[in-house]
């Protein structure tokens, strides 16, 4: 069955938009003519031909504009340059319908279309009426089967909020301009004292700012299963509703951060058709899983697992030691030339042995506890920044296996591996330590030499 | 099945490419307004040139179409050979510019997965076809 619908007419100020760019040049003009002749009265006449013209032009490319939903989703628009694009949704696509409080007044929805070829912006973008989204959800969805609430949003926002790592470069910077301001003038001015503050203010709010819009995003989480998909409906500010079909989900993922480990929780993601990697969109279906709950989304019957050995434990150390070294090797070099900075190199070399002591944390429980499970799906448990990342994935949607040896690896018979996937999202996974014969004794491996 | 670039694109092209030595030319003439001749002769000599390479290099354009890729070959001096697996191929989008639109032309670009084939500009029965073989082989 085909379906005709039209965008919003508020998709005309999208279409004038670049037209009115052009109006900068004669309002700078008409700025100085009325600077110089204030009795000068006729510039006007330029912007309103400009402005008409925009409005004529943007009218006629609306009314060029074709959308028909069927068994492809067609677009048809252009005045000039005609464009046509029919993507077929057995291809298996990703549907975003979002509302912010903005639009929900106007009774606007923005409809979205995501496909493996899409960049970071959507290949379909447009905005529709309310009833029209309504329409479009039961087009692509169909009745849904289960719908389930998920709660974590404000856990899953706590413990991703990223400007924790702010405060930690601004407290050296600032220390570093405070100590160099007193040491040139030998004296406090206040204003450095309130500029210190006003820094942590600002950090501290960014922080506050990014937990607030990640639990904003994610509140009021629902995940419903439909025959060839799931729908995720969440946020407030905006209201996304997203219709993933089965066949784009390439990978899923199970992320861990050192927060979420004290919780005992972690988030569940997936990568399909590149979703998730334009700001503003997360592409999660658990925000704040018990752990207990996420066996469900690994394989369950596990034909071959592989653990890295013990006796790379000595790699744990290596890297996060060089680094300790270097550090207190500048700072000591560093000290000898500019004592006055004593206050800033005690925070920078603090910081860093804090960062090399949970990066070696980090390196030991992936030691531990990592591994690569492989069977009809894989699964590899990896270290990502501070925490931990499981990736599953079908074999199907490797391109290329990464095999590498370091003098300390062949010392020991050992090696790291690298999945590299087929997907726009570009997902990888490194594990280190693995034993070097019996990853290759993998049958799996035989298919894919690299 | 094979499609190849028809004379009505490879017009365009000269046109386009007699119109660029046009634009150079008045541009140089008002530079050195003291060597109009040799200009002249220079430039009917680059458009000869340039006419002769497009004709050239648009015949060597050629797309074949299988059950299992997409076969794009073009190049005179430096050739270039794309196969482009049909499972990876997501959909595909014609383009109808003004310039394009005298010439009764259209442009196709395949957008596939983390890739995109731009092809050379085609007429619409070719087009059609091009776009049905494609279909009916990812059957």
């Amino acid at each position: 069955m085909k379906n005709k619908i039209k965008p919003h007419p508020s998709y005309l100020l999208n279409l004038m938009y670049p037209y009115l760019t052009l109006l900068v040049i004669p309002v700078t003009r008409n700025m100085f003519i009325r600077f110089a002749d204030k009795t000068n009265t006729n510039y006007h006449l330029h912007e309103m031909v400009i402005l008409l013209l925009a409005v004529i032009v943007a009218a006629a490319k609306y009314k060029k504009i074709s959308i028909s939903v069927g068994k492809n989703i067609t677009v048809k628009k252009g005045l000039f340059c005609k464009t046509e694009l029919s993507i077929c949704r057995n291809k298996g696509v990703v549907a975003v319908i979002e509302v912010n409080p903005i639009l929900r007044v106007l009774k606007v929805a923005r409809f979205k279309v995501y496909t493996e070829s899409s960049g970071r912006k959507p290949d379909i973008d447009f905005p529709v009426t309310v009833k029209t989204a309504e329409k479009l959800k039961v087009y692509f969805g169909g009745r849904l089967f289960i719908t389930k609430k998920r709660k974590g949003a404000a856990t899953m926002a706590l413990c991703n909020s990223s400007a924790i790592s702010g405060i930690l470069i601004i407290l050296p910077v600032y220390r570093v301009i405070y100590d160099i301001f007193i040491n040139k003038t030998g004296k406090i001015l206040p204003i450095f004292g309130t500029f210190g503050r006003s820094v942590v203010w600002i950090a501290l709010l960014g922080y506050a700012v990014s937990f607030a819009v990640l639990t904003f995003r994610n509140l009021n989480f629902k995940f419903s299963t439909t025959k060839e998909g799931f729908f995720i409906e969440s946020g407030i500010f905006p209201h996304r509703t997203v219709f993933v079909n089965n066949k784009t989900v390439t990978s899923k993922s199970i992320i861990a951060t050192p927060l979420m480990m004290i919780f005992k929780r972690c988030t569940v993601g997936f990568s399909a058709c590149g979703y998730g990697l334009s700001s503003g969109e997360t592409a999660v279906l658990v925000p704040a899983a018990r752990l207990h709950e996420t066996d469900k989304y690994r394989q369950r019957c596990s034909n071959t697992v592989i653990k890295p050995q013990l006796r790379a434990i000595g790699k744990c150390f290596l890297a996060p030691s060089l680094y300790l070294a270097l550090t207190l090797f500048c700072v000591t070099v560093l000290w000898r030339f500019y004592p006055f900075l004593h206050s800033a190199f005690i925070i920078i070399t603090v910081i860093s042995a804090v960062f090399t002591v949970f990066s070696v944390a980090s390196r030991i429980h992936i030691l531990l506890f990592g591994k690569i499970t492989v069977g009809s799906k894989i699964n590899i448990k990896h270290r990502k920044r501070f925490g931990t990342k499981e990736l599953i994935f079908g074999s199907g949607d490797i391109y290329l296996i990464k095999i590498k040896r370091t003098p300390f690896d062949r010392m020991f018979n050992l090696c790291s591996v690298k999945y590299y996937l087929f997907n726009k999202s570009k997902d990888k996974a490194t594990l280190n330590g693995i034993s070097y014969k019996v990853l290759k004794a993998i049958e799996l491996l035989h298919k894919y030499t690299v | 099945m094979t499609f190849k670039v028809s004379e009505n694109a490879i017009v365009m092209r000269i046109f386009a490419t007699a119109l660029l030595v046009a634009v150079a030319f008045c541009i140089s003439v008002f530079l050195l307004p003291d060597f109009t001749v040799v200009l002249a002769v220079v430039s009917i000599v680059v458009l000869l040139c340039s006419v002769i390479f497009v004709v050239i290099y648009s015949k060597t354009e050629k797309i074949t179409v299988n059950k299992e890729y997409i076969f794009f070959k073009k190049g005179v001096v430096f050739t270039l050979e794309y196969y482009y697996p049909n499972k990876i191929l997501i959909y595909p989008l014609v383009i109808k510019p003004p310039a394009h639109a005298c010439f009764g032309l259209y442009i196709v670009i395949l957008k596939g997965v983390g890739s995109t084939l731009l092809l050379p500009p085609l007429e619409k029965e070719a087009v059609e076809k091009l776009l049905k073989s494609v279909a009916s082989s990812e059957e």
